[in-house]
């Protein structure tokens, strides 16, 4: 989902380029510490104009040979003068509305004893050729400046007067990437309605002894503790692996089966809420479904592999971002989850909370698989904005039903309040 | 190519229609406004050099309405234009006003124009204003045109509407949907409060054409000024016909057909030019710095001084001058065309062109590229491959100057 977003994000800031001018082509720079990402998209019909003519008119140069157009005309030196090396990794064709484009990954990569910090960067293609091209030269990502993600800045436009320019990223700092990266991790849990629903859902019969097929009493504070401790134990460990992995490209799903399993793991957790299904066996179930949302979360730093220092960065404080998220979320619900499961009353909260989930998770689980649009997830979403309330009436149900088994039990205890 | 021109039949009309009905009524009465003309016609005669072939008015025109143009009788240009904005502002309702009527400091606004259809840009669209407001809205830009102007912001309009017209009968390409290419598809705004003193704006476009009229002081500053036209030829559309630009093209092409071939030599620009070199490169900024770091500097300043040329060669250069500034009203026009054709500015005024070197300057070939680029004007024109009637060029042409684009105020 965030991906989407981000996505999404990416598209509106290249429309906000297209707009000045379709025929333009467009550079990302993704700047890390021992290379600089450069993403172009170069208008099809602009290429064809500055190579050597005759050109026909459907002409779409093989890759090898955009690749050793692109060396000649893209070059860059570090603040010593040192030239980088240029590595073309991909090119591909993609049709769009005003014409095709050319899309190619390139890395620019300086020897090992310097950084990419500071650099000159020198581009003419299409340029040298087509004195009326223009050339929008944008900052992407760039982790030690706390640039992870949003709308691409413009760092200027390069033209046929005007082809070079300075890239000065030296203000930024491993610390400020960290932080950054940390704040990017909160806000995916934020956000992250289905992560949270997940882990609510694993949360609710915690407190609780299975017997005979049953969710039955509250097995005491210092147990429940210890089994909420396991479980977010589990489900860290099983997403901080998938996480590193799917982010190194050591293991990757394509994000549609991922998403679908995201909500089918709520499901399954939340059918487990209401009758144990799996009861001793949730660490190993959490960490299990862990590794599925793990491979969600690396969506979200997908493109961050031009540079391993910034890979480095982002995926520690993102993941201490997911991870002091969630524990922030069980500090504030368990206490409340504990109180009521005290109660009898606490299958009151506990079966309709789970079938709400369940509910959710069906809603999902439909519009990803087979894109079927319900009311349900639009309206999950609307009532997860309004969490606060959620967690205040979660309290009230909780504190309201631990007082009225006070007095019944314990008739003492009026009198001694 | 400009002013004090009659436009035949529809506009004489229109003139006498407003001159019976309104006699010497007081340009304070702010209703309604009207007809295109805006300009007082000084006489009858002929005299008519505009492009569109006799077919002045046109569907745009019509959608005018007839109403009194109570600011005719404003005795000066700035004042003409002032009451027209003043009146096509009384037209609109309160929440238009929000659209329609924006801050002056909101320069990202003033800058948002291009060549392009379908973009965003700043204002009311055409097709959704009233008749009334549309007609007042023509009125204003007729009040800071001259004829010829005028007879280009319709001709332009109305081949937006053939474009439309050629594509839902399948006959050509483009770029997006259906009701992409209209002459509703045109924004207006004004910019601040219209007054003799302070700074205030007028901007009209779409796609190829955008008016950028900045005043500052009672003195306005009609750049930078794009207009484009697509088909480059006469074409009918309402039974009316109109070829808009072709005297700009004409004008331009006469002075480098008086060039000798070592002249045509040295006027020569390498490189292939795709469009205009300095089209809107600022969209939606507020700044001129990318423009203004695409004008040729220093060594990059080639062509043909027009110093070095004959009187006769001058005399075209200021004809074709004359066909871009000429498009406005004398009291913005006269003094810009001055400045522009000074010896002082012809000492530094360099006259070039590109494209296809053996096939000569011809505005039917692909690439082909004219500019004028004096120490302040800049003029280009280049002529494109079609993009609905594929196979055929068409014109793309701006005009800036360089030191009073946005009248300076960026």
């Amino acid at each position: 989902m965030r991906a989407l977003v981000l996505a999404a994000l990416l598209t509106a800031a290249a429309s906000v380029v297209q707009a000045h001018d379709v025929r333009g082509t467009t550079m990302y720079l993704d700047v890390g510490t021992h290379a600089v990402g450069v993403e172009l998209h170069l208008p099809l019909a602009q290429l064809l104009l500055a190579l050597p003519q005759p050109v026909a008119a459907a002409y779409v140069p093989a890759a090898p040979e955009l690749a050793s157009y692109l060396r000649a005309h893209l070059s860059a030196r570090t603040r010593s003068g040192t030239a980088l090396r240029c590595e073309i990794d991909h090119v591909a064709l993609q049709p769009a509305a005003e014409g095709s484009e050319l899309t190619v990954q390139a890395r620019l990569l300086p020897p090992a004893s310097e950084s990419t910090r500071w650099l000159e960067l020198h581009y003419d293609a299409i340029v040298h050729r087509v004195v009326t091209h223009n050339v929008y030269v944008f900052l992407r990502r760039d982790v030690q400046s706390g640039v992870l993600e949003g709308e691409p800045s413009l760092l200027g436009m390069l033209h046929w007067q005007n082809k070079s320019l300075v890239v000065d990223r030296t203000a930024g700092s491993a610390w400020r990437g960290i932080v950054a990266a940390f704040m990017l991790g909160v806000r995916h849990i934020q956000e992250g309605t289905d992560h949270l629903l997940f882990l609510f859902m694993l949360l609710l019969p915690a407190p609780l002894w299975a017997a005979a097929g049953r969710w039955g009493q509250s097995r005491g504070g210092k147990r429940s503790a210890l089994a909420v401790f396991r479980l977010v134990t589990a489900f860290t460990v099983g997403h901080s692996l998938t996480l590193v992995a799917a982010t190194l490209h050591w293991a990757t799903l394509p994000s549609q089966p991922v998403e679908v399993l995201i909500a089918v793991s709520i499901a399954v957790s939340g059918a487990h809420a209401q009758r144990p299904l799996f009861a001793g066996r949730e660490t190993l179930v959490a960490a299990g479904f862990g590794l599925v949302h793990g491979l969600a979360f690396a969506t979200v730093l997908e493109g961050f592999g031009f540079d391993a220092t910034s890979l480095a960065l982002a995926l520690l404080g993102f993941n201490l971002g997911i991870e002091a998220m969630q524990l922030g979320v069980v500090v504030l619900v368990m206490p409340w989850l504990l109180l009521a499961s005290r109660s009898e009353r606490y299958v009151w909260l506990r079966v309709p909370a789970a079938m709400g989930g369940m509910i959710a998770a069906l809603g999902w689980i439909a519009e990803r698989a087979w894109g079927l649009h319900t009311v349900v997830p639009a309206l999950t979403e609307a009532l997860a904005a309004h969490s606060g309330w959620l967690l205040a009436g979660l309290a009230l149900t909780a504190t309201a039903m631990s007082l009225r088994i006070r007095p019944s039990r314990n008739p003492a205890s009026h009198s001694s309040a | 190519m400009r002013r004090h021109t009659c436009r035949p039949r529809l506009m004489c009309l229109l003139l006498v229609t407003v001159l019976a009905a309104c006699g010497d009524d007081d340009a304070s009465g702010k209703s309604g406004s009207s007809g295109v003309g805006g300009k007082t016609a000084s006489s009858g005669a002929g005299g008519k050099t505009s492009s569109s072939n006799g077919g002045s008015g046109g569907t745009v025109a019509a959608d005018a309405g007839t109403a009194s143009n109570a600011c005719e009788s404003e005795t000066s240009d700035l004042a003409k234009a002032i009451c027209s904005a003043k009146a096509y502002l009384a037209t609109l309702s309160a929440s238009d006003l929000t659209t329609g009527k924006l801050e002056f400091s909101d320069s990202a606004s003033r800058t948002k124009w291009s060549n392009l259809p379908g973009q965003a840009r700043a204002g009311l669209k055409m097709g959704s204003l009233s008749a009334t407001s549309q007609a007042a809205a023509l009125a204003l830009m007729g009040s800071v045109l001259s004829d010829a102007g005028v007879d280009d912001l319709t001709g332009v309009r109305a081949a937006d509407s053939f474009l439309g017209a050629q594509q839902s009968s399948g006959g050509g390409m483009g770029m997006g949907g259906a009701g992409q290419y209209s002459s509703d598809n045109y924004y207006v705004a004004v910019f601040g409060t219209p007054s003799t003193t302070e700074r205030w704006a007028i901007t009209f476009g779409g796609h190829h054409m955008a008016y950028n009229i900045t005043f500052l002081a009672g003195k306005g500053y009609p750049v930078p000024h794009h207009i484009g036209v697509e088909p480059k030829a006469q074409f009918m559309i309402n039974s009316e016909s109109y070829q808009p630009l072709s005297d700009e093209g004409a004008a331009l092409v006469a002075v480098f057909k008086s060039l000798s071939e070592s002249e045509l030599a040295s006027a020569y620009l390498t490189g292939t030019f795709a469009d205009v070199l300095i089209g809107p490169v600022e969209y939606g900024t507020g700044s001129e710095s990318a423009a203004k770091a695409k004008f040729p500097t220093g060594s990059n300043r080639t062509g043909v001084l027009a110093s070095g040329l004959t009187n006769d060669q001058r005399t075209l250069i200021k004809t074709a001058i004359d066909a871009w500034v000429g498009d406005y009203s004398p009291a913005i026009a006269d003094t810009l065309l001055a400045d522009y054709t000074t010896d002082d500015a012809y000492a530094d005024t360099y006259i070039a062109w590109g494209g296809t070197e053996s096939a000569g300057v011809d505005v039917d070939v692909n690439g082909t590229y004219m500019r004028i680029d004096g120490p302040r004007l800049w003029i280009e024109v280049a002529c494109q491959g079609g993009v609905v009637i594929q196979g055929k060029s068409h014109y793309h042409t701006i005009f800036r100057d360089k030191q009073y684009d946005y009248a300076g105020t960026l």
